[in-house]
């Protein structure tokens, strides 16, 4: 893990230059394994700025968040850059949505952070639950070193790893513009088991399976609002002519939102798992966006949020494109 | 022309994605049929529909009236 000065120094001197508007990192939480986003404008806001295994949150949503007021007629637009503390796999999502023209690459400064695997919070609270205090982990070699109600516990990092940290492919970011440490090479593969075994099964089980799954959802959106893809002007969710989905919450409207948000991920999604750590209800959704994007890479070759110079998948199209299913 | 290419990425993946959520793909169709052939047109719709019947109405997304 990189080391918390060198950041703070790094971003320091960002703050300094004249074009940056104001800098996106992690500050300490307030309770439990939390950390906060927290948003720099002076240099001073640098010094509460953090990164430790805890850091599960992707940062590149926020700048897409960022209300934009309209320009009043002697105003100019405030084309100040932003800069955003990336690891891995927010750099692929910021790489997609510059991709998708969501927004400029010279709007944005990368501050990329090699990320040897972050923790999931669900493991974490199921493992030690209750936790008022707010506790500080550190990473030692291959263990998560970590002090709770006075004891030092060492625990493997497979243990309380996220899912895809475990498969992560990219810990280096791929877009950068300053990196602090060193980068890091990775040999692991993403093998797609857990969807293999899922495809297997009949359509019955399926459905019984994903229908116990959508009818615990509770329709918060919180899986739309922290994804850093989901930045539509107007959600169709939200739309009220025509109404694509109802409001009422039972399994009908719940599949057809959850298949929604899926879909318009395909080829989109870059599996930072957010949606899935948001979720309230604990639906693993990153089993559905994983199959859409075993399905890009076997039918089409693509891989979302891996270079500047490919487009959209759904922007493009080869004549080879698959077609039995075309009657 | 080039609209049918896109839309040929698109449904593959949503058939796929379908068939993974266990509702039956075949309850989506996808045919290219030009504007002269009338026949090949009637002839799809009515295999689409005899399919359909076949499987019978989709039990999965009926709203029950709650109150």
């Amino acid at each position: 893990m990189v080391s918390v000065e060198k950041l703070r120094e790094k971003v320091k001197g960002i703050l300094a230059r004249e074009d940056i508007k104001y800098v996106i990192g992690y500050e300490k939480g307030t309770y439990g394994f939390r950390v906060s986003p927290s948003f720099a404008f002076t240099q001073e806001d640098a010094d509460r700025f953090i990164f430790s295994p805890l850091c599960a949150n992707n940062l590149a949503v926020y700048p897409m968040l960022e209300e934009k007021l309209p320009l009043r007629r002697d105003q100019k637009e405030d084309i100040r850059k932003v800069g955003i503390v990336v690891k891995g796999c927010d750099s692929k999502a910021v790489l997609q949505i510059i991709l998708e023209k969501g927004m400029k690459r010279e709007n944005v400064l990368l501050i990329g952070i090699p990320c040897t695997g972050v923790i999931d919070p669900r493991k974490i609270e199921n493992k030690f639950p209750h936790q008022a205090e707010n506790v500080d982990v550190r990473e030692d070699d291959d263990k998560f070193v970590l002090i709770v109600d006075g004891k030092t516990q060492e625990i493997p990092k497979d243990e309380l790893m996220y899912d895809k940290c475990i498969y992560c492919e990219n810990p280096t970011p791929i877009l950068y513009d300053i990196l602090v440490g060193e980068e890091i090479h990775s040999t692991k593969k993403e093998d797609y088991e857990k969807i293999k075994v899922l495809e297997e099964k009949s359509l019955e089980d399926k459905w019984e399976y994903w229908s116990k799954q959508f009818e615990r959802c509770i329709r918060c959106y919180a899986c739309r609002n922290v994804c850093p893809m989901c930045y539509c002007k107007e959600c169709m969710i939200d739309q009220l002519t025509p109404l694509w989905v109802r409001r009422s919450r039972n399994v009908s409207e719940n599949t057809a939102w959850n298949i929604m948000r899926a879909y318009h991920l395909a080829g989109r999604c870059i599996g930072c798992g957010e949606c899935e750590r948001a979720c309230p209800m604990g639906i693993p959704l990153t089993e559905l966006n994983k199959k859409l994007e075993k399905d890009v890479k076997e039918m089409f070759n693509y891989t979302p949020g891996k270079s500047l110079e490919q487009k959209p998948l759904f922007a493009m199209f080869s004549p080879e494109d698959p077609q039995e299913f075309i009657l | 022309m080039q609209g049918n290419y896109f839309a040929r990425r698109r449904m593959v993946i949503l058939k796929k994605l379908m068939e993974y959520l266990g509702i039956d793909s075949r309850r989506l169709r996808m045919t290219w049929i030009s504007a002269a052939e009338g026949n090949k047109f009637a002839d799809v719709i009515k295999t689409v529909t005899k399919e359909v019947k076949e499987i019978g109405p989709l039990q999965n997304f009926r709203r029950n009236n709650e109150w």
